[in-house]
């Protein structure tokens, strides 16, 4: 009778494996494979420091992609909340027993590895964000009051949370993000004109009563990166000179003087982009980009084909926030904005950053799985499944 | 009810406004990172190299000097110095008391340490604790290296200068130059010369530095070579000073403050060139310390000065056969002219006196020269005019600026426009009776006097000075030399034959100062040069003895001679500064220096009276 069940799960658990989506899982694996090659070189040709504890992170963060594939889309809708609710108790304990890390708290340390609660915060925000609009029929924002109010509650609890670390950066990002999934889902375009308008009218007080002197001075030294050239400056410098100095074929696996003379600090982690550019040149580049863009608009394109309104969001969600980790990670090693703590998806050395990213795309892939599969609306209580 | 498929079409609206939005963002970051490595891709190289890429420059081994005969007066020797590697060292006060207890360092050095440390407390450069070691420090460190972790010996080289203080003006003296290397504002030691021969080939003695270019990580720490180009040694230069002719002509002066030079006649070499008092340049290799470079600078009788080339005189009576040549040339006097000397020329109300109070009585030219006769010259210098004279003293080589021998001081030759436009006043014809003897605004080099006695003996050819025998690379001023066309061979031999009997005849003022060798006679000319103005009322209450004078007012002594008479090959000028009369205080250091040169170079000597 037992066996009989056994029998049955696995076989059900074999078919589904059949149906999640290698397409993404290949270029899951592309773009994890570049990483590793460079975390490789960036140790100076060896598996330590970094490279080997990556590529275990990345086997268990392949376990994570394949259980939340393989997990019935339900429990993933009941499960929202709670987990939305789990996320945001890690964020309030990181804000009394975190580890500080640049000047604010921002890891919980679990013994086996270090957990950044901004980094899981994202991808529960993406569920419990496509669990509300899920369960509303109309998706109006006008008629009804409560879609506005709810939703940026929900948004703005764990952005405070994340901004008293403080870390003004993940604070913003995650504001951003969850304001583009608000788009997609259907927020008038009013709204964010005015909201624009709002941001602008009070960014001179923020300058003045919210910003701590070290985030004013990334925002200057952005502006004029020579204004310090030794100080905050330098790794806006130093990232231009390694990227620069790449051209278009790079100076070779291992020969990136920059990143191997230690003149880019911490180059494991935000900044291996550099490394890449230098090692690999232009060509190195345009390869990630290209699997960035690719992965990003197969997300969407995953979340079009979806039939039920929570799979479609989980998927287009996912895929903006892998979109803004790429371009604010590119766009600062390049000093096209401000030096921002964003780390590269999949290539950074990094735990929790991989497997959120890993669990993210989970998501996605289940979304693919279930895509012709009617989802009942569930319209009141938070966890009724 | 709402509508489903509305909604839909909304989202996919939206999702086509965003995807756009994303291609937007994308293509933006493509092209910077176009920008950023194909366009510029050629300066951030640069600047990756700049921030890698660290040159040390290596000295090159110094060329030596050498005389004219291939010895060494100037070369290199190798110094050792004490270093520390704050790197390598967790607590320097413990190593530098180790140290301490096995050699002594002085606090001064230990200041100086910590003030060359500051900045540098994790570099991996070494930095000098104790210069120049001596070899049982050297020993003692080599020996307890093992149980010093960072600490090294440092092998340099400096200049030195075996010969000392005899060849230091010639030679001059070199000192550390810093050079400093713009990206690591790491700091290389050069040495460059700041005086004479060094400072003048200074370019081919100096040698082409090496260069090495390191690797270096973003601390400034060395982790591997890049490339190395070794130095490449200077070349040596050679002299036509003679070593041994040399240190007789620094012995010969002794304690006199003055000059002395000895020239090949027939060519225009420097075989030896003396200034005294001198120093030792053997101390400027070193660090300089302050107490003694004081001590040389602002001594008042200037050993820094190079007498021979720098230093001005009136050049006194050694003029004289200037101003006699003169006469021949202007068809003023014929040399059977005679003209009487009562002691006392009298020129409107001033009266100018003869150095003999009673008077030469009738003298012509040869015996005007012999006895060094002021009113034979005061005549003569009056009826030429300022303007012919000093055209003669330029036509002899006074005033010409010799190229080769940086520095030489210009002689004053004065003339009616020169007085003009440095006083702005109009020449008067008693300024040209004092000329005329050599004193007034007349000034002059030894060197010039050299020269000027070599043109005027040499039948009528042009000599020029050289003191490079053999430079690599340079061919040598050719031995050219010129028909001098201003005068006549005749007058030449007058004045040749007045300057034999100032030593030669008995009423010459050098007399006492002859030999009497026929192979190796001896001629010259004395001069004494007042440094003061000589009152009416000291005339008339007796002239005080030059001994009783302070020394600073005391008479210049100065000879010009030459030998043999017929063919001359040396000639020697010396100037002892207020050391009193010419022909007895100058003119037998000539004729020692003279009979020198003789037995050194041809190792014959010379007879001279018994006295």
């Amino acid at each position: 009778m037992l066996s009989d069940k056994i029998l049955k799960l696995s076989a059900l658990v074999f078919t589904k494996l059949l149906y999640v989506n290698y397409i993404l899982l290949f270029l899951l694996i592309c773009i994890f494979c570049i990483g590793f090659t460079l975390l490789y070189s960036a140790g100076g040709g060896s598996m330590e420091p970094w490279a080997s504890k990556q590529l275990i992170r990345f086997i268990i963060s392949l376990g994570i992609y394949f259980i939340v594939s393989i997990i019935n889309i339900r429990y993933w809708l009941g499960l929202s909340y709670y987990i939305y609710f789990l996320s945001l108790v890690l964020l309030i304990l990181v804000n009394f027993y975190g580890n500080t890390g640049m000047g604010s708290q921002r890891w919980l340390n679990l013994g086996l590895f270090n957990l950044q609660p901004s980094e899981l915060i994202k991808f529960s925000l993406v569920l419990v964000l496509a669990r509300y609009f899920h369960a509303d029929k109309e998706l109006s924002f006008f008629n009804n009051l409560k879609n506005f109010i709810y939703p940026i509650f929900l948004i703005m609890i764990p952005a405070y949370l994340i901004f008293i670390q403080p870390d003004l950066g993940s604070s913003l990002i995650l504001i951003i993000a969850s304001l583009t999934i608000l788009f997609i889902i259907g927020l008038s375009i009013w709204f964010f004109i005015g909201s624009t308008l709002l941001v602008i009218i009070f960014a001179p007080f923020a300058w003045i009563f919210l910003l701590y002197d070290y985030q004013k001075n990334r925002v200057l030294t952005f502006l004029d990166p020579l204004r310090d050239p030794l100080g905050s400056g330098y790794h806006i410098i130093q990232s231009k000179i390694a990227l620069g100095s790449g051209g278009l074929f790079g100076k070779g696996f291992m020969n990136g003087s920059q990143s191997h003379l230690n003149f880019i600090p911490e180059m494991q982690t935000d900044f291996i982009f550099t490394l890449l550019a230098e090692e690999f040149g232009m060509l190195g580049t345009i390869v990630l980009l290209s699997l960035f863009i690719i992965l990003i608009f197969y997300s969407l394109i995953i979340g079009l084909i979806c039939k039920s309104r929570f799979a479609c969001f989980l998927a287009i969600g996912v895929s903006v926030n892998i979109f803004y980790y790429v371009f604010i990670n590119t766009s600062m090693v390049t000093g096209l904005i401000p030096v921002v703590g964003v780390p590269l998806p999949l290539v950074s050395y990094g735990g929790t950053s991989m497997m959120c990213v890993m669990f993210g795309m989970g998501l996605v892939s289940n979304a693919y799985i279930n895509k012709n599969k009617d989802l009942p609306r569930y319209k009141d209580g938070l966890l009724g499944w | 009810m709402y509508n489903e498929k509305k909604i839909k079409n909304k989202i996919i609206r939206r999702v086509l406004i965003l995807g756009s939005f994303k291609l937007l963002i994308f293509s933006v970051i493509i092209s910077r990172l176009y920008k950023l490595q194909v366009i510029d891709r050629q300066k951030y190289k640069t600047l990756a190299n700049n921030n890698r890429i660290n040159l040390v420059l290596h000295a090159a081994t110094r060329g030596k000097i050498l005389d004219s005969a291939g010895n060494i007066i100037a070369s290199n020797r190798k110094v050792f110095a004490l270093t520390i590697t704050p790197f390598l060292i967790n607590n320097i006060n413990i190593i530098i008391s180790d140290i301490k207890e096995l050699i002594d360092i002085s606090d001064k050095e230990i200041i100086l340490f910590y003030s060359k440390l500051e900045g540098l407390e994790k570099s991996d450069v070494p930095i000098s604790l104790k210069e120049y070691l001596s070899w049982s420090e050297l020993s003692i460190i080599s020996v307890n290296k093992p149980n010093l972790p960072g600490i090294d010996i440092r092998v340099s080289s400096i200049r030195e200068y075996n010969r000392g203080s005899y060849y230091s003006h010639i030679v001059g003296y070199t000192s550390n130059v810093f050079n400093q290397n713009i990206h690591t504002n790491k700091v290389g030691k050069f040495t460059a010369g700041k005086v004479g021969i060094e400072k003048i080939y200074d370019s081919y003695l100096r040698g082409t530095p090496g260069t090495e270019q390191i690797e270096v990580n973003a601390q400034g720490n060395y982790v591997r070579r890049l490339s190395l180009k070794e130095s490449q040694e200077g070349n040596n230069i050679q002299l036509t000073i003679n070593s041994q002719l040399q240190n007789y002509t620094h012995k010969r002066i002794g304690s006199n403050t003055g000059a002395a030079l000895i020239i090949d006649a027939t060519n225009g070499n420097i075989l030896s060139s003396a200034s005294s008092p001198s120093y030792d340049p053997n101390i400027f290799s070193k660090t300089l310390n302050t107490t003694e470079w004081k001590k040389i600078s602002t001594s008042p009788k200037a050993p820094l000065i190079n007498r021979p080339i720098n230093g001005l005189y009136p050049p006194g009576s050694t003029f004289k056969p200037v101003v006699a040549l003169a006469a021949l040339k202007y068809g003023i006097i014929k040399k059977t002219d005679k003209i009487f000397c009562n002691g006392i020329y009298t020129l409107g109300n001033r009266n100018f006196h003869c150095w003999n109070k009673r008077g030469h009585g009738k003298v012509n030219l040869t015996e005007a020269i012999s006895q060094s006769c002021d009113v034979y010259f005061y005549e003569i210098a009056l009826r030429l005019g300022i303007e012919k004279i000093s055209d003669t003293a330029k036509q002899l080589g006074f005033g010409s600026y010799y190229d080769e021998f940086f520095g030489v001081s210009k002689s004053i030759i004065p003339s009616k426009k020169w007085k003009k436009n440095n006083f702005n006043k109009k020449w008067q014809k008693g300024e040209t009776l004092n000329v005329g003897i050599g004193q007034g605004f007349l000034l002059s080099t030894p060197l010039e006097l050299a020269m000027m006695t070599a043109n005027l003996i040499n039948g009528g050819k042009v000599t020029i000075p050289s003191i490079i025998k053999s430079l690599p690379g340079d061919t040598i001023k050719q031995e050219t030399i010129n028909k001098n066309k201003n005068f006549e061979k005749e007058h030449l031999e007058v004045i040749k034959k007045g300057m034999f009997n100032v030593v030669n005849s008995i009423k010459g003022t050098a007399w006492k100062s002859r030999s009497i060798d026929k192979k190796f006679h001896i001629s010259g000319k004395t001069g004494t040069s007042q440094v003061r103005i000589i009152s009416v009322k000291e005339r008339a209450e007796g002239i005080i003895k030059n001994k009783d004078l302070p020394f600073n007012k005391r008479d210049h002594a100065l000879f010009i001679g030459f030998a043999p008479y017929k063919k001359p090959k040396y000639i020697a000028v010396v100037v002892l500064e207020h050391a009193g009369g010419g022909s007895s205080k100058a003119a037998p250091v000539g004729r020692d220096l003279l009979i020198a040169s003789r037995k050194i170079i041809e190792g014959i000597d010379t007879k001279i009276p018994v006295s």
